[in-house]
């Protein structure tokens, strides 16, 4: 269990994520909504939507992603200066579920987050054991 | 049922009661895994950052030969370094590897109240504590059954029926929620659950929160306000089955409860239901713990108008 590669490389990655350093996108922008936020972040005109086809398909630049008040508080608590660890930390403290509990949502929360262009997550700190 | 729960645990643990299993553990080594009930009788507890428990239980019809067991798992690990023996833990043979940094046990027992042979692993990122070691293995023992079978995990604990199975658990975020159904009669059933963050579920008042979470079908026929010890809640009677089924004296009435708790920030619901064409009251050693344990009152089951039996 201790000793296989595949074990010991899930570990790091583990670590590596909590120890990471999220930060949003400057160029994202946030309207405050009642049940949250609605963030819109920029995105490139693919290559490909030249006319004719840009006549026919609507491409709009910014891609909006709507938050609830649980999203907003997380994407809140990116600041480029907490560590995934001290937000999945605060996330759970503020709502009082357990480390793993907070873990689990703001983890799931932050990948699709980095996959919508709206953070991304630097540095691979391993903190070690 | 807190205080029976917790009077005996050191501080700073938790114990999680699963499938005939106790296990006493630090706090923050939490469940990753519980097993189903088709699946291994297996959980796995881990910290932050690494698994720290894995343990599996199986009955056996006698007690095993734990020193030979282990002796045989060492000659059989072949090259590499040796493992030493474990000592010092009453009641459990076991061996020692030296793993990176780390250390990994691998140790096993017998539990003779429910005839379980119990084997762990347990891994040590770092120093290894004997201390913890010793503790960790020792509050390893059967599932307490007195007044009920004892289920605990995951911040939700209760006594239930030991007639009653457990036939699904599921733990998405903030909600955990355990389905049980009685053993050979599988219209009988029970749902516990606990709900973290009540300002993001609880969006309506109880009362009709609750109707939400009943299933289409039931007519409701009663909901009063009950006392769920330090916190105020909602009780709901609803009668299920078509008029055909009513004539037949097939339908089923059902019981819901929901209130929830200040102190824990949860929502806790219990469901029950069977086969009735008459009152349903709450099984007799049904307790949730939350607040000093809570225990529906009997005899509140029925319908205004209605005769008690």
């Amino acid at each position: 269990m201790f000793g296989s590669k595949k074990k010991a490389d899930r570990r790091m990655a583990v670590s590596q994520f909590l120890g990471a350093v999220p930060h949003q996108n400057t160029a994202m922008t946030t309207e405050t909504t009642p049940g949250g936020a609605i963030v819109s972040v920029p995105v490139r005109r693919p290559g490909w939507l030249i006319p004719p086809i840009s006549w026919l398909l609507r491409w709009s630049r910014y891609r909006k992603v709507e938050l609830d008040r649980a999203g907003t508080e997380t994407l809140d608590l990116v600041d480029g200066r907490r560590t995934v660890e001290e937000i999945v930390e605060t996330f759970g403290r503020n709502h009082k579920l357990s480390f793993r509990e907070s873990q689990v949502a703001v983890t799931q929360f932050l990948r699709q987050l980095v996959q919508r262009g709206i953070i991304v997550v630097v540095g691979m700190s391993d903190p070690g054991p | 049922m807190d205080s029976a729960r917790n009077h005996i645990l050191p501080s700073g643990f938790v114990q999680t009661c699963w499938r005939g299993i106790r296990v006493v553990l630090p706090a923050d080594w939490e469940p990753a895994r519980l097993c189903g009930p088709k699946d291994p009788t297996e959980c796995t507890f881990v910290d932050r950052r690494f698994q720290r428990l894995r343990v599996h239980w199986q009955k056996v019809p006698r007690k095993p030969d734990l020193a030979e067991m282990y002796r045989r798992k060492a000659a059989g690990d072949g090259e590499g370094p040796r493992p030493t023996a474990l000592k010092g833990v009453a009641g459990w043979r076991g061996l020692v590897y030296r793993e990176g940094t780390g250390y990994v046990v691998h140790a096993g027992t017998f539990l003779p109240a429910n005839h379980c042979l119990v084997q762990v692993v347990l891994t040590w990122p770092g120093r290894r504590d004997p201390r913890l070691e010793r503790e960790v293995l020792t509050g390893i023992d059967a599932q307490p059954t007195e007044g009920g079978a004892l289920w605990s995990a995951l911040g939700l604990s209760a006594r239930v029926a030991p007639e009653m199975e457990m036939v699904r658990g599921s733990s998405k975020v903030g909600r955990v929620r355990w389905d049980f159904r009685r053993a050979g009669r599988r219209s009988e059933g029970l749902i516990l659950e606990r709900l973290a963050m009540p300002n993001e579920f609880l969006t309506k008042p109880m009362g009709q929160w609750l109707g939400q979470e009943i299933p289409a079908g039931f007519a409701t026929l009663s909901e009063r306000a009950v006392d769920c010890g330090a916190a105020g809640g909602c009780e709901r009677t609803s009668r299920g089955g078509s008029p055909f089924q009513r004539a037949l004296r097939r339908g089923t009435r059902r019981l819901d409860r929901a209130w929830l708790c200040r102190a824990e920030e949860r929502i806790y619901r219990l469901s029950y239901w069977r086969p009735a064409t008459g009152p349903i009251d709450w099984p007799e050693c049904l307790e949730v713990g939350c607040c000093g344990g809570v225990k529906p009152a009997r005899g509140h089951g029925r319908p205004p108008g209605e005769a008690g039996g």
